[in-house]
């Protein structure tokens, strides 16, 4: 596993508040009720401050699970 | 600073501490749920921990309204009414340049109208005290770059509409404006808002500035909910100016115009401010007290003189010791002092030794200690009362009447020459505001120790079965303010109780309490009444008026542990007014 993917899933317990080990590597936002389009903006916030990148609102609807936003990040250079 | 990440997950470590909170409940035009995490990290960093309910937005009227609402099932201990004028009002900075004045000025007017009704109506329905937000012009806007010239303007109007919005919360009942454009400005408006966040979840805040703001509104809720310190204990060396008295002598001390003593001059400057609010600032130092007094009279920088201090404890006892006698010497409490001293051990003694007083944590860069002070919630007022503006002044006359005082040959002759002049009166707008705050605030000389809303004194005062009465006492010395308030209620036929009874203890062995004494007792004889019922109830702090009945021929009716309630008729010559100070009577508010 990636530390990207560490620190994303990291990311997604804090902003869902679920432990950590129950946020697995391929993880979508189907598997959690509470991460809704609100969880969402906190994500955006959360991702930017943690990984020091920019994202565009675009960007902010794709944040659609645990490979999608580590592929975001991978593309902004991000490793 | 922390992440945004970082604040969720200390957020949630604080609710699951089970550290009591206040429920702070917010209604907003925008999506404030945002600020949960936040306010929730910085109210507890404060030490008035709150948990926020946030109102679905856009919902003022629905929630406030309706007595079986979400917002009142929270039992608020704390009310933040957020409501932004681009938010209800849509159209209006589009719009509002092509209005002549008077239409522009109305269309800006109605949202004011519109926040004043609903800070009315949660008035209603609650007790908890209300913080409103002012108005930021809107930012999403084009041509604007003269507007601040132009009378008609949206930000010109806004400003017009900040201040008769704080005109009208002045006159609802501990209801504050929450300066919300002024944190704005204070971060820039073009930074406020990441547009982004904005249209993504009507975030109005940018994640950088969520933890500022989160600190305004923790701020903002535990002044208006809290009561502010009184005292200001302030260390010497390294605190008000830069090296070691003892050592580096007056001439060697780091203060001025030029770095690095402009950062000390700076900070006592600041205190000079605080001083002017009503703070009373005392020295606490490990030094001589002979070169100490020197340093303060003789150094050209020094901005806050001897004058300046209410009481100076230098010497070599333990800061414990000298925090303690400050309190004795000024009549407070220990734990309305802040204690502020650059040496973490010295902090460490005193927050050992006496867990009331509040002790700021200074950094080790001077620069820093303006910031340290400036997130002490009890040194932000809601509301400077005329009294608060002239307390540090009047410490100071008190210097004079104790030397006067050491000079009289017997209490009578020092009476004599205080020359006092009692202006007694009953409640009305240019009293209430300090009546309430005595009523709330005296512990010592107060014979029933009740408090009261200000609605409730306002209630009794329009009321014919009920007197509340204030006496304010001038002398040769200076004007001491108001400093007796009685509530006075009728029992029943023509026997009337003294309700409240109190007094400044600033006063003590004047007699103060004897003339305000006669005047009530007139009041009642003015109503109808012949007799009058006085109840002492005992608190830890009221010893000093414990036998004020007794000793004024007063019978007892029944005793118990928690009040002893007496009677005594009136008469022609009782209670009498004191020769020894002058009477005058003021009529109408």
């Amino acid at each position: 596993m990636s530390q990207v993917n560490q620190r994303v899933r990291q990311l997604l317990s804090d902003v869902l508040g679920v432990p950590v080990e129950q946020i697995g590597e391929k993880a979508t936002r189907d598997d959690f009720q509470n991460w809704d389009s609100a969880a969402n903006v906190q994500l955006l916030m959360a991702i930017e401050g943690e990984f020091g990148v920019t994202l565009s609102v675009d960007d902010a609807a794709d944040l659609l699970s645990v490979e999608l936003i580590v592929a975001i990040l991978t593309e902004r250079g991000v490793s | 600073m922390s992440t945004p990440a970082e604040i969720m997950r200390q957020a949630r470590t604080l609710k699951a501490s089970g550290v009591p909170t206040r429920k702070l409940a917010v209604l907003s035009s925008f999506t404030a749920g945002f600020l949960e995490p936040s306010l929730v990290v910085e109210s507890h960093g404060l030490g008035f921990a709150l948990s926020p309910w946030f109102g679905p937005f856009n919902q003022f009227e629905q929630l406030v309204l309706s007595p079986a609402s979400e917002l009142w099932a929270q039992q608020p201990d704390a009310l933040w009414i957020a409501m932004r004028v681009e938010d209800v009002d849509p159209r209006l900075a589009s719009e509002l340049p092509a209005l002549d004045a008077k239409a522009a000025a109305e269309r800006v007017g109605r949202v004011r109208a519109r926040l004043v009704s609903v800070v009315k109506a949660a008035r209603e329905k609650t007790k908890a005290p209300i913080l409103v937000s002012n108005f930021a012009p809107p930012s999403a806007v084009l041509g604007g770059l003269f507007d601040a010239g132009a009378p008609g303007s949206l930000p010109s109007l806004l400003l017009a509409e900040n201040a008769a919005l704080a005109r009208e919360l002045d006159g609802i009942a501990s209801a504050h404006v929450f300066d919300w454009a002024g944190v704005v400005a204070a971060v820039g408006a073009e930074r406020f808002t990441d547009p982004r966040l904005w249209h993504l979840g009507r975030v109005v805040c940018a994640a950088a500035h969520q933890p500022r703001l989160a600190r305004a509104v923790a701020r903002s809720a535990a002044a208006v909910s809290l009561a502010a310190l009184e005292g200001v204990v302030l260390d010497l060396d390294n605190t008000l100016w830069g090296g070691v008295l003892g050592d580096d002598g007056v001439g060697g001390l780091v203060l001025g115009d030029d770095h690095p003593g402009s950062v000390f001059k700076q900070f006592q400057l600041a205190l000079l401010g605080l001083r002017s609010r009503g703070f009373l600032l005392a020295i606490a130092s490990k030094n001589e007290r002979a070169t100490v007094l020197e340093a303060l009279a003789s150094h050209p920088e020094m901005v806050l003189r001897q004058e300046h201090f209410a009481a100076i404890e230098a010497s070599w006892d333990p800061k414990p010791l000298a925090l303690q006698r400050i309190a004795q010497q000024l009549n407070l409490g220990v734990d309305s002092l802040l204690f502020v001293d650059d040496n973490p051990v010295e902090r460490a003694t005193v927050r050992a030794a006496l867990p009331q007083v509040q002790v700021v944590e200074l950094p080790a860069d001077p620069l820093g200690y303006l910031d340290a002070l400036k997130d002490v919630p009890g040194l932000d007022r809601p509301k400077l009362l005329a009294e608060d503006k002239r307390r540090a002044e009047m410490y100071r006359e008190d210097e004079a009447r104790e030397a006067l005082e050491a000079t009289a040959s017997d209490v009578g002759e020092f009476l004599t020459k205080l020359k006092m002049v009692a202006q007694v009166g009953l409640a009305g707008p240019s009293t209430l505001e300090r009546i309430h705050q005595l009523i709330n605030k005296t512990n010592q000389f107060n014979l029933t120790t009740r408090r009261y809303e200000l609605d409730e004194v306002k209630r009794v005062a329009a009321s014919p079965e009920g007197r509340v009465a204030w006496l304010r006492l001038s002398d040769a010395y200076g004007d001491l303010g108001l400093v007796c308030v009685g509530i006075l209620k009728r029992a029943s036929g023509t026997r009337w109780e003294i309700d409240t009874l109190l007094m400044s203890c600033r006063v003590m062995g004047r007699q103060v309490e004897d003339a305000f004494l006669a005047y009530l007792g007139g009041l009642v004889r003015e109503a109808g009444g012949t007799e009058l019922l006085g109840v002492y109830r005992p608190t830890p702090k009221s010893t000093p008026v414990k036998d004020f009945y007794d000793v004024r021929g007063f019978t007892v009716l029944a005793q118990s542990s928690a009040e002893t309630s007496y009677l005594r008729a009136l008469s022609p010559d009782w209670p009498a007014w004191p020769q020894v100070i002058e009477r005058v009577e003021v009529k109408g508010p």
